[in-house]
C-alpha cells in the first residue's frame, strides 16, 4: 500500500485537522487548508493525489474552488464533502468531474476503503 | 367582551332599527296623507273629485235648490196678488157700489162750495158705510194688505179705504194710481216709501171702468213687503244659522230687512240702504247664478241670486246665501276629526312597528355585537342562531366562520412555532453536524491507538461510539423531518421492495417477524423515504415489545390503494394519546425527539397516501399505510 498524499479542505478547522491526524494514522500525508484561496495557493506549490473539500467554504465556495483546481490540474482527483444537498451546485460539480460527493458527516469505514480503491 | 361602552354600542346599532321604523311609519304616513288627500281633493285629470269637491257642489245645488223655490214662491205671491185685484176689481157689486157711492160723493160737492169736497158729510152716507165696511171686511179676509183704496178714477181722491182716515186723500200724484190709468191691466208699482212712513210698501193698482167703459175709479192695495214678503223669504232652516235671503230692487236698495248688521255696527234699513255686496249687485243687474264672494258685512259667502222681472221697469233681486265658514263648518270638522283618526293610526303603527323592528332586527344586533367582539380579536364570540330564516343561517354561518378562524389561527400559531422551531432546529442540526463528525473521528483515532492495550478502555470507548451515534440520530432525524425534498420516485414491485428492506432492517431479539405481502402491485415510490418510514414504524414496534412480541407486516391491494400494515403486540398506545402521536415532538420514550412517526406521516402524505393508526392498550398496535396506485402529479425518474 502505497502512502497517498491527501488535502483536507474545510473551514471547521477541528474537522479538517481531525481529519488530517486519521489520515496520517492510516498511514498518509495529509495537509489542510481553511478556505478556499488558501486551498488553492497550495495547490499552486504541491502535488496531491486526492482532495477532499468541503462544498461550504468562506469566500469562494467550494466548488467554485474545485472548478479552477480543475482548471489548475485536469487530472485532480477531488471529493467533495457536504453536510447540505445542494442539489443543483453539486450536479455541476459531478458533471465537471470531481469524483464523487461525500456526505458529512463521514462515514469513516467508507472514507477508508475508497481510499483504498484508489491505491489500488 | 366588547369594551365599547354601552350606550354608544346601542346607540349605533339602532341604525337599522330607526332606519326600518323610520322608513314603515314614513311610508305608512305617506300613503295615509296620499289617501286622506285624495280623499278630499280627488284626483286631478279624472272625474273623481274628492270630498271637498262633492262637499261643496251639494252645498251649491242645496242653495240653488233653496233659491229656485223661494224665486217661485215670491213670482207665485206677485201672481196671487195681481189676482186678488183682479178679483177685487172684477166684482160687480164693487163696482155698483163704488158708482153709487160716487154718484152720491158728487152730488154732495155740487150740493157744497164749489170745489170742495166735504168729506165728512161722505162718511154720513150709508153707500160709504156699507162699502167702507166691506172693503175693511176685504182687508181682513186678505190679511196681506195694509191698505186698500179706491181711487177716483178722474179727480184721483181716496173715496172709500179699509180705514177711514184715508178718506179723502189725493192719489192724482201717485205713480201707483196714474200708472193703473195708463192700462187696462194690473199695475204694478215699484216699491217706495209713503211720506212719514219707512216700510217698504208695494202697490197694485188697477182700473175699474163702468159697462158703459168710462174710467171709473182705480183700485189700489199696499203691501207692506218686510212685513209680507220677509217672512216667506225665511221659512225652513235650510240655510243654517246665519245664512239668509234677501230681496234688493234693480238699483240694489234693500226691500226687505236683514239679518244681521253691517259691518261697522248699524242695523241696515230697507229703502234706504244700498248693498253693493256682489250678490245683490248681480242679482239685482239682471243676473242669475251662484257665487262664492263677500256679502254686506264683508263675510265670505256662498251666494245664489236670481232676478224677478216684475215689470220691464223694474224688478227684484234675490240673493240666497250661506256663510262659508258656516257652510263648511261640519267639512273642516270632519277633516280635523280625519286627521286625528289617521295622526292616532300612526302612532299606533309606530308602536306596531317598533315591536316588530325590535324582534326582526335583535338576531342581527346580535350578530353585529359579535362582530364588533370579533373584531376585538375575540375569537369565542358567538352569534345567537334565534330563526330559521336567512339571519339565522347568517349567524349559523358567521358561528361556523369563527370557529374555523380559530382553528386555523391556533394552526397557524403551531405551524409559526414549528416553522420556527424547524429554523432553529435546522441551524442547530447543521452546526452539531460538524463538531459530532470530528468527535466522531477523534474518537476514532483514539479508539485506533487505544484498543488492545488497555481493555477496560475498550467498554468506555463503546459506550462514546454509541453516544455519538445516538446524537447524530438525533440530528438527522431532526434534519430529516425539516427536509421537504421533491420525492424521486420510481416504479417498484411493492411486494419485492418490502421483503428487500425487511431483510435488511436490524432484527430486534424475541420479536418475530410474519410477512404478508399480496399487495401485486407496482407503485411509483421515492424508495429511500419509504424505507426511512418503514425504519420508523418497525423501530417503533420494536420499541412497543420490549420483552418481545410479534411483528406482522402486511401488504395487500384494495380499490385503487395499496395498504400496507404494521402491527405489533406491544403494550398499545393511550387512547389519549392516539390522536397526537403524528404530531411533531411527541414522544412517550425516554430518548429520541418524536419526529419518528411525523416524518412517517410527512412521506407518506407526500406519496398522496395516508396512514392511520388503531390500537388497544395491552394487545398491541396496527399502523395502516395507504398509498394509492396513481400518485397524483409526481414527478418520475426512470
Amino acid at each position: 500500500m502505497s502512502k497517498l498524499r491527501i488535502f483536507v479542505v474545510d473551514d471547521d478547522r477541528d474537522f479538517a485537522d481531525t481529519l488530517a491526524d486519521l489520515l496520517r494514522l492510516e498511514g498518509h500525508d495529509a495537509d489542510t487548508a481553511y478556505s478556499g484561496e488558501d486551498a488553492l495557493a497550495q495547490l499552486g506549490t504541491q502535488q496531491y493525489d486526492l482532495t477532499l473539500l468541503d462544498v461550504r467554504l468562506p469566500g469562494r465556495n467550494g466548488v467554485e474552488s474545485f472548478l479552477e483546481m480543475r482548471r489548475l490540474n485536469p487530472n485532480a482527483q477531488v471529493y467533495l464533502m457536504t453536510a447540505f444537498s445542494v442539489e443543483g451546485l453539486v450536479d455541476r460539480a459531478l458533471a465537471s468531474g470531481a469524483r464523487g460527493v461525500l456526505a458529512k458527516p463521514l462515514d469513516l469505514h467508507n472514507l477508508l476503503s475508497m481510499i483504498n480503491c484508489l491505491q489500488a | 367582551m366588547s369594551d365599547l361602552p354601552a350606550t354608544r354600542r346601542k346607540l349605533r346599532l339602532r341604525g337599522i332599527q330607526s332606519r326600518l321604523i323610520v322608513y314603515f311609519v314614513g311610508s305608512f304616513a305617506l300613503v295615509m296623507a296620499a289617501v286622506e288627500l285624495v280623499e278630499y281633493f280627488g284626483v286631478p285629470g279624472t272625474s273623481f273629485r274628492g270630498q271637498l269637491s262633492q262637499d261643496e257642489q251639494e252645498a251649491t245645488a242645496t242653495l240653488v235648490l233653496i233659491a229656485d223655490l223661494k224665486e217661485d214662491r215670491l213670482q207665485w205671491w206677485l201672481a196671487e196678488r195681481q189676482r186678488d185685484l183682479t178679483l177685487l176689481t172684477n166684482d160687480q157689486a164693487h163696482v155698483v157700489a163704488v158708482r153709487d157711492l160716487m154718484q152720491d160723493v158728487d152730488r154732495l160737492r155740487e150740493q157744497h162750495v164749489a170745489g170742495e169736497t166735504p168729506w165728512s158729510e161722505v162718511r154720513k152716507l150709508p153707500s160709504y158705510r156699507s162699502l167702507q165696511a166691506r172693503v175693511h171686511e176685504i182687508k181682513c179676509n186678505y190679511g196681506e194688505y195694509e191698505h186698500i183704496l179706491v181711487v177716483d178714477a178722474y179727480s184721483g181722491d181716496v173715496v172709500v179705504a179699509d180705514d177711514d182716515a184715508s178718506l179723502g186723500a189725493n192719489w192724482r200724484r201717485s205713480p201707483c194710481f196714474s200708472g193703473a190709468l195708463k192700462t187696462d191691466r194690473e199695475f204694478i208699482g215699484d216699491v217706495r216709501s209713503r211720506a212719514g212712513r219707512d216700510d217698504p210698501l208695494m202697490c197694485f193698482s188697477r182700473l175699474v171702468r163702468t159697462p158703459e167703459k168710462a174710467p171709473l175709479c182705480v183700485w189700489i192695495v199696499e203691501v207692506n213687503l218686510d212685513e209680507m214678503v220677509r217672512p216667506m223669504l225665511h221659512t225652513g232652516r235650510g240655510l243654517g244659522e246665519r245664512g239668509e235671503a234677501l230681496l234688493v230692487d234693480q238699483d240694489g236698495r234693500l226691500l226687505t230687512s236683514l239679518k244681521h248688521r253691517l259691518a261697522d255696527g248699524r242695523p241696515a234699513r230697507p229703502l234706504e240702504y244700498k248693498i253693493t255686496a256682489e250678490p245683490a249687485r248681480r242679482a239685482a243687474a239682471g243676473e242669475r247664478g251662484t257665487v262664492e264672494a263677500r256679502d254686506y258685512r264683508g263675510e265670505w259667502v256662498l251666494a245664489a241670486y236670481r232676478h224677478i222681472s216684475i215689470t220691464p221697469e223694474f224688478g227684484w233681486g234675490l240673493v240666497v246665501k250661506r256663510d262659508l265658514s258656516e257652510l263648511y263648518a261640519p267639512q273642516r270638522w270632519t277633516v280635523v276629526q280625519t286627521s286625528t283618526i289617521c295622526l292616532a293610526g300612526i302612532l299606533a303603527v309606530t308602536g306596531l312597528v317598533v315591536l316588530v323592528a325590535r324582534n326582526v332586527t335583535r338576531p342581527l344586533r346580535a350578530l353585529h355585537g359579535a362582530a364588533q367582539e370579533l373584531a376585538q380579536d375575540n375569537l369565542t364570540a358567538r352569534a345567537p342562531v334565534e330563526s330559521n330564516d336567512e339571519v339565522g343561517e347568517l349567524a349559523d354561518a358567521f358561528n361556523r366562520m369563527v370557529a374555523r378562524l380559530a382553528e386555523q389561527q391556533a394552526a397557524l400559531r403551531r405551524q409559526e412555532r414549528l416553522a420556527a422551531l424547524g429554523q432553529l432546529t435546522a441551524t442547530v442540526s447543521h452546526e452539531l453536524r460538524n463538531p459530532l463528525g470530528t468527535l466522531r473521528t477523534a474518537l476514532y483515532i483514539v479508539a485506533q491507538r487505544l484498543r488492545g492495550q488497555d481493555t477496560s478502555l475498550d467498554t468506555v470507548l463503546d459506550r462514546m461510539e454509541r453516544s455519538i451515534v445516538r446524537c447524530d440520530a438525533i440530528v438527522s432525524e431532526l434534519l430529516e423531518y425539516n427536509r421537504l425534498r421533491p420525492l424521486d420516485v420510481q416504479p417498484t414491485e411493492l411486494d419485492a421492495w418490502l421483503a428487500e428492506t425487511l431483510d435488511e432492517l436490524p432484527q430486534r431479539p424475541a420479536v418475530t417477524l410474519h410477512r404478508d405481502l399480496r399487495a401485486a402491485a407496482t407503485l411509483a415510490i421515492d424508495r429511500e423515504r419509504l424505507r426511512r418510514c418503514l425504519v420508523n414504524l418497525v423501530s417503533n414496534a420494536g420499541d412497543a415489545m420490549p420483552r418481545g412480541g410479534e411483528l406482522t407486516v402486511s401488504a395487500h391491494r384494495d380499490d385503487g390503494h395499496v395498504l400496507i400494515d404494521i402491527a405489533d403486540t406491544g403494550c398499545g398506545i393511550l387512547p389519549a394519546d392516539l390522536p397526537k402521536i403524528f404530531e411533531p415532538l411527541f414522544s412517550t420514550k425516554s430518548f429520541g425527539v418524536g419526529l419518528g412517526l411525523c416524518i412517517v406521516k410527512q412521506i407518506v402524505e407526500q406519496h398522496g397516501g395516508r396512514v392511520s393508526v388503531e390500537s388497544q392498550m395491552g394487545t398491541g398496535t396496527t399502523f395502516h399505510v395507504e398509498l394509492p396506485l396513481s400518485p397524483p402529479g409526481e414527478q418520475h425518474h426512470e
